[in-house]
């Protein structure tokens, strides 16, 4: 009983656990924004930060974005989402870890990317990337778990996308923050993030990719972050929570 | 001592000094905070200096409110102050470790309760990463207690670290019952170190302290409080790999800690016996694993910890 063994985990089963702490993100409506479904006040129905995606990247937004759970600032998915990456943890708790997103992210994609495709009309995205990272890692983590543990993202995954702009803050969309590596005609990307914040990242990566022809962009990130500090976020957020989670439930077609 | 060895030396004093400054820092940043403890030890995560955020918070661009006098002068004086209580501790045994040393529990890190600092006597081990926390009421049935010390013993015996609360009953007979197997254990306080609750306690509490470790996160003096336990019990959820519930009532700190480790998405085990409570079937329902011996966790444990697992969808 020594001998290092092969062993099998089921999606199902490390996944399972995950629906003690996810949180279903709430449709679109009178309090949530038409985009990031994160709050808005004051009547507005697109919150401060994607409108100004909007106005700088017009047509580049992503088609469709979607997310797996809120992920509130202080909570545990926010943390988990922040530490599976932490080069102070020891790689091999930083591992378990990232199968158990693996694990998340896959379950949500086999019951979800038909969700987000029938947003922009096909069935199956052609390709999925991620954003690249600034932490100059070879490999970053959400790569690895994207092109090689999620069995439904492996065999699609490329690498499309290379940082052309280090002067910007982590809030700032740009036309050409980043840049696509080949040209995407008539291609259906679908780009996976961990932690959604203002949407910086993953709509100036929309952007990108669209510049280089791709028919259509969806984002899906794992946690839709949330500062439970502002305003009346705290409140938004006890309101929004009195539903459970369930992983049938989808916030593009409640 | 030649030039190279000297420079060495000198290098390793500087860090050392940087680390002593950061750590004083730290500690003046939470010393009259009362709430949102959370909210500023992110802030320090995020800048990587606890120095930089006392400065910043101290010359009025961070939370200014807290210090009214002459920022100089000030931002030194809190320095002072948390160095001198820190080399206090050090005295008296109480060693400090914060979130942004090399030596704070890694595994701590993950869950969202992590405590910006903790005190400690005794020794920390990475190994503790893989323990295992037993808690239970502090009212047991033999029965009980007899299980408590079978499911620690064989955890001792195959050299897992019992993590547990030192607090009467279920607590204090893992503990015991891991020290007598040989094994390694660990106590996670609700007070300050400079204080025993129980203080029937004071005498094991000591022992572990002197030969394993004893962990608070709260400031040496602090007593308990209605507060304080169910901090602890994040904590002792955080520190260890998993949790076992041995016996437990609706309304005891085990059953909350049982609560608090599957919101954590650690693995949490339910003493068969359990099972005729409405709580542990619901908790089974939500993920918990029903177990009986130290073998059952352990093989549970076994394959939910391992880095080398590989996923399939069926």
């Amino acid at each position: 009983m020594n001998q290092p063994q092969h062993r099998t985990r089921t999606v199902d089963d490390v996944a399972g656990p995950y629906a003690n702490f996810l949180l279903p993100v709430p449709p679109v409506g009178v309090d949530t924004c038409r985009v990031c479904h994160g709050a808005v006040y004051d009547d507005y129905s697109i919150c401060f930060p994607c409108n100004q995606a909007l106005s700088v990247l017009g047509d580049g937004v992503a088609d469709v974005v979607s997310f797996v759970s809120l992920a509130p600032g202080g909570e545990q998915f926010a943390r988990e989402l922040y530490t599976y990456k932490l080069e102070s943890v020891p790689p091999a708790i930083r591992r378990v870890r990232l199968i158990g997103l693996a694990a998340v992210l896959w379950k949500w994609l086999s019951i979800h990317e038909g969700c987000l495709g029938r947003q922009v009309g096909v069935s199956r995205f052609d390709i999925v990337t991620s954003v690249p990272s600034t932490s100059g890692r070879a490999i970053h983590p959400l790569e690895e778990l994207i092109s090689g543990i999620v069995g439904g993202t492996e065999s699609r995954y490329e690498g499309l996308l290379t940082i052309q702009r280090t002067d910007l803050t982590q809030r700032e969309q740009a036309l050409d923050r980043y840049v696509a590596t080949r040209s995407l005609k008539g291609t259906r990307v679908l780009v996976v993030d961990d932690t959604w914040t203002t949407g910086a990242h993953a709509q100036s990566a929309s952007t990108a990719l669209k510049a280089a022809g791709a028919d259509a962009v969806a984002v899906v990130a794992l946690g839709r972050w949330f500062n439970t500090e502002y305003r009346d976020n705290k409140r938004w957020l006890v309101h929004k929570r009195s539903k459970s989670w369930d992983w049938q439930v989808c916030c593009l077609e409640p | 001592m030649d030039v190279i060895h000297l420079r060495s030396a000198l290098e390793d004093y500087s860090r050392c000094m940087d680390k002593f400054r950061e750590q004083a820092a730290l500690l003046a940043l939470f010393r009259d905070r009362k709430s949102k403890w959370g909210v500023l030890a992110d802030e320090i995560e995020a800048c990587g200096s606890a120095l930089k955020t006392l400065e910043s918070s101290v010359c009025g661009t961070g939370q200014g409110e807290l210090f009214t006098e002459e920022p100089g002068t000030r931002f030194e004086a809190e320095l002072a102050r948390a160095r001198t209580a820190i080399s206090q501790w050090a005295e008296e045994g109480m060693r400090l470790v914060t979130l942004l040393d090399e030596d704070y529990p890694a595994q701590l890190l993950t869950i969202h309760q992590r405590p910006p600092f903790l005190l400690y006597r005794g020794r920390l081990e990475p190994a503790d990463a893989g323990g295992v926390a037993i808690v239970g009421t502090r009212k047991p049935t033999d029965l009980g207690l007899a299980r408590a010390s079978a499911i620690a013993t064989g955890l001792a015996q195959r050299a897992v670290t019992v993590v547990s609360g030192l607090a009467e009953g279920i607590d204090t007979a893992a503990h015991t019952a891991a020290i007598a197997a040989g094994g390694r254990t660990v106590a996670v306080i609700g007070t300050g170190l400079r204080r025993a609750y129980p203080s029937v306690n004071a005498g094991l509490q000591d022992r572990i302290a002197r030969e394993h470790l004893v962990l608070s996160q709260f400031w040496p003096d602090a007593g308990p409080t209605k507060t304080s336990f169910p901090m602890r019990n994040a904590v002792m959820s955080g520190y260890a790999a998993a949790t076992v519930v041995i016996e437990a009532a609706w309304k005891s700190g085990a059953r909350m800690q049982a609560r608090l480790a599957l919101e954590h998405g650690r693995p949490v085990f339910l003493h068969e016996s359990l099972l005729q409570h409405d709580w542990a079937r619901e908790y089974q329902a939500r993920g918990a694993i029903v177990v009986t011996t130290a073998d059952d966790v352990l093989a549970a444990l076994d394959e939910r910890l391992s880095p080398q697992v590989e996923l399939v969808w069926s």
